[in-house]
């Protein structure tokens, strides 16, 4: 009698502080107590609500990510009976979507967001993101990268926007073509290898890929210089405001110099997947790309087994997306679990090796995965002593200036 | 009929209501709404910023005249091959019907689906380039060449058939009596078709240019993934800006694209309603 009166009296408790921790958390569908939760009394808390919950709904921005996600849901569902309802969406519609919805204070209609890194600043100011610290929380980010845990790309996130795969521009060669003593190691010589080598280099368009923004905003981390470059990093500038001062400024002069003579030599290419067609055409021999994408285009044979990578001295940038709950999402209990899942270690390990999708988790190394493996990675002698923070605001408004500043010009 | 809809004032809304609504509902009503967006600030005040970003900004003007040159430039090849193609179909020949139907094929072909075909095909190092390049030969460049002919090629295939469709009824229309009467006065076969049936079939002609050139000019995927990435037309930059959450300037870039199509459609009305008018004078040969 007295467990049951017990038991009555927590299950009010539960009920009547969970309204209250939700307005705090911007969760308003909660079946259990947030606020106890904690890295130790996870599961014991967690799983049981999960399970009464039943099923948990999941989007994925990244087309290329498919696969592993399918892997992933298999064993969640085979480990907990969840159902996972699964869409892959068009990034910038779906952090569209999700802002009307909140803007129109309805529920959220997906529980786990797999989305773009540098979606951050837009779906946090405008609600988006779910105010749950993962980071501090889930059993399986109890080795996630401090550096990472609490911002994202200069912003601070509490912890409720964290990166489960880390990714990284670089220059992919194809090694049949490019001798070792050609790769170049600096912006200038690759500059100099495409004046030697005219049309042989491909360049993404800014616009069309983050291999190519990615590749514009670490060349202007390469050639800018105090104030400026203070300018160009500094991450609390909103977008606009990076976009008013890229379009005006001198600073970014040297820059537009560069690409001015880079595009007289170079392929402006239509996207990521462009250069890399175009490498496996052999029509270019070095291209700006993904170091993730061409692991995912040599698994299916679209780009030669010769293609390898390196990174230009002074560094390039790196990148990543996170999985976090959206606010009001309706299977709180069940999003944690499935994004505890897709940080343990044995998911991160099957991840990087099977699609060189980086970790954030400090145990998680490329020096794990079969040398065959590791042949096609960015060398440990680069990676990640030159992998350089991304700042995606700044990296679009470079991009936006560089096509009235020398694209339409 | 009860007495209150006897009444004109009120029957004659009544009747062109289902016509009238759906436009105004459908059609106005968007419009209405984008060009009201086109004039907010992020403040919800007004300002013509966003039309100003059109007219200043190199990308957007050159977007503007990329987006024409889209529109033009396929309607004008099409053209020339749809024409002798509708007067072949008329005629008998062995295979007729096979070839009647499979022309058609392009029609049912989604713009991004033809736009990967032609990266498949036509790109340096592709399927043709590779083919040819035992010959000696090698392929110009097709796909991201400045002059977007790959675009172009893109667009013609995609239209011939929709325009050859049109023009063949046009022509299907004119009474065969009238073309044998243009022989028996003297005038040549060259004579008859420029003199006689062009004139004849022109409406059916200048609606098939219309409706393809408002495709073409809006077209997306294909100028998306075949054309140069330095200029893109202004469809290509709105799918940019709506990414970016510019709502506003989408909503201004579609308006500008919508008064050309406007200005291009008052043009085939004012041109259509001379040629009408010739025809009732009986002047039109």
């Amino acid at each position: 009698m007295f467990r049951t009166i017990l038991a009555a009296a927590v299950l009010a408790l539960t009920a009547t502080t969970a309204p209250c921790r939700a307005a705090e958390t911007n969760m308003k569908n909660l079946t259990f107590d947030l606020s106890s939760v904690t890295r130790d009394n996870f599961y014991e808390i967690v799983v049981p609500a999960a399970k009464a919950e039943g099923t948990v709904t999941m989007y994925n921005f990244a087309g290329s990510f498919g696969d592993t996600w399918k892997e992933l849901i298999r064993r969640f569902e085979a480990k907990y009976g969840i159902k996972v309802s699964y869409s892959d969406v068009k990034g910038d519609q779906a952090n569209q979507q999700l802002i009307a919805v909140q803007a129109a204070g309805q529920d959220s209609p997906v529980d786990v967001y797999f989305a773009g890194g540098g979606g951050y600043p837009l779906l946090s100011s405008k609600g988006v993101v779910g105010k749950i610290a993962l980071t501090r929380i889930l059993p399986n980010m109890e080795h996630y990268d401090p550096a990472l845990s609490e911002t994202i790309f200069g912003k601070p996130h509490g912890g409720s926007f964290p990166l489960v795969h880390l990714n990284q521009t670089a220059i992919g060669y194809d090694s049949a073509v490019v001798t070792p003593a050609e790769v170049p190691k600096s912006f200038a010589d690759l500059l100099a290898w495409a004046e030697k080598n005219p049309k042989r280099l491909g360049v993404t368009s800014p616009a069309k890929g983050g291999s190519g923004s990615g590749f514009l905003y670490s060349l202007a981390l390469d050639l800018l210089t105090g104030d400026c470059k203070a300018q160009l990093t500094d991450t609390n500038q909103t977008r606009d405001e990076a976009e008013k001062w890229a379009m005006g400024s001198e600073c970014l002069d040297p820059v537009w110099d560069y690409y001015r003579r880079l595009l007289a030599v170079a392929e402006l290419t239509n996207g990521n997947a462009d250069t890399l067609n175009l490498i496996n055409n052999r029509q270019l021999a070095i291209g700006t790309v993904w170091e993730d994408q061409v692991m995912t285009f040599l698994a299916t044979k679209q780009v030669p087994e010769t293609m390898r990578l390196t990174l230009l001295e002074k560094g390039q940038v790196g990148s990543g997306d996170a999985m976090f709950v959206p606010a009001n999402a309706s299977h709180v209990a069940s999003a944690l679990l499935l994004i505890d899942m897709a940080m343990s270690k044995e998911f991160q390990l099957w991840k990087l090796e099977t699609k060189a999708s980086r970790s954030p988790r400090t145990d998680v190394t490329s020096d794990q995965v079969p040398a065959a493996t590791q042949a096609h990675m960015l060398p440990s002698s680069v990676y990640p002593r030159l992998s350089v923070t991304a700042f995606w605001d700044m990296a679009t408004a470079l991009s936006e200036a560089l096509d009235e500043k020398v694209l339409n010009q | 009929m009860p007495a209150r809809l006897r009444d004109r004032r009120l029957l004659l809304p009544l009747l062109l209501a289902p016509g009238v609504g759906y436009l105004l509902l459908f059609f106005g009503g968007p419009l209405a709404s984008a060009l009201i967006g086109s004039l907010r600030a992020e403040d919800g005040s007004f300002t013509l910023a966003w039309y100003a970003h059109i007219v200043t900004r190199p990308s957007m003007l050159r977007g503007l005249g990329t987006s024409i040159y889209y529109g033009v430039a396929p309607v004008v090849v099409s053209l020339l091959v749809s024409v002798p193609l509708s007067l072949a179909i008329r005629r008998h020949f062995v295979g007729r019907k096979l070839f009647s139907g499979l022309y058609k094929l392009p029609l049912a072909v989604p713009g991004i689906i033809v736009g990967l075909m032609i990266i498949v095909l036509f790109e340096r190092g592709g399927f043709i380039d590779r083919a040819v390049a035992p010959l000696g030969f090698a392929l110009p460049k097709l796909v991201r060449d400045d002059w977007g002919v790959g675009v172009i090629l893109a667009s013609v295939w995609k239209q011939i058939p929709f325009m050859t469709l049109i023009i063949t009824s046009a022509f299907a229309a004119i009474p065969e009596d009238i073309r044998f009467a243009g022989r028996t006065l003297g005038a040549s076969r060259l004579a008859t078709f420029f003199l006689v049936e062009v004139p004849l079939a022109m409406p059916g002609i200048t609606a098939a240019v219309l409706l393809t050139f408002i495709g073409s000019m809006g077209s997306y995927a294909i100028p998306d993934i075949v054309g140069p990435p330095t200029a893109r037309p202004l469809s290509v930059l709105m799918v940019n800006e709506f990414n970016q959450g510019r709502f506003p300037q989408v909503f201004a870039m579609g308006m500008v694209l919508s008064a050309f199509a406007v200005a291009v459609l008052v043009a085939y009305y004012a041109l259509t309603s001379r040629i009408g008018d010739a025809h009732g004078r009986g002047d039109a040969t």
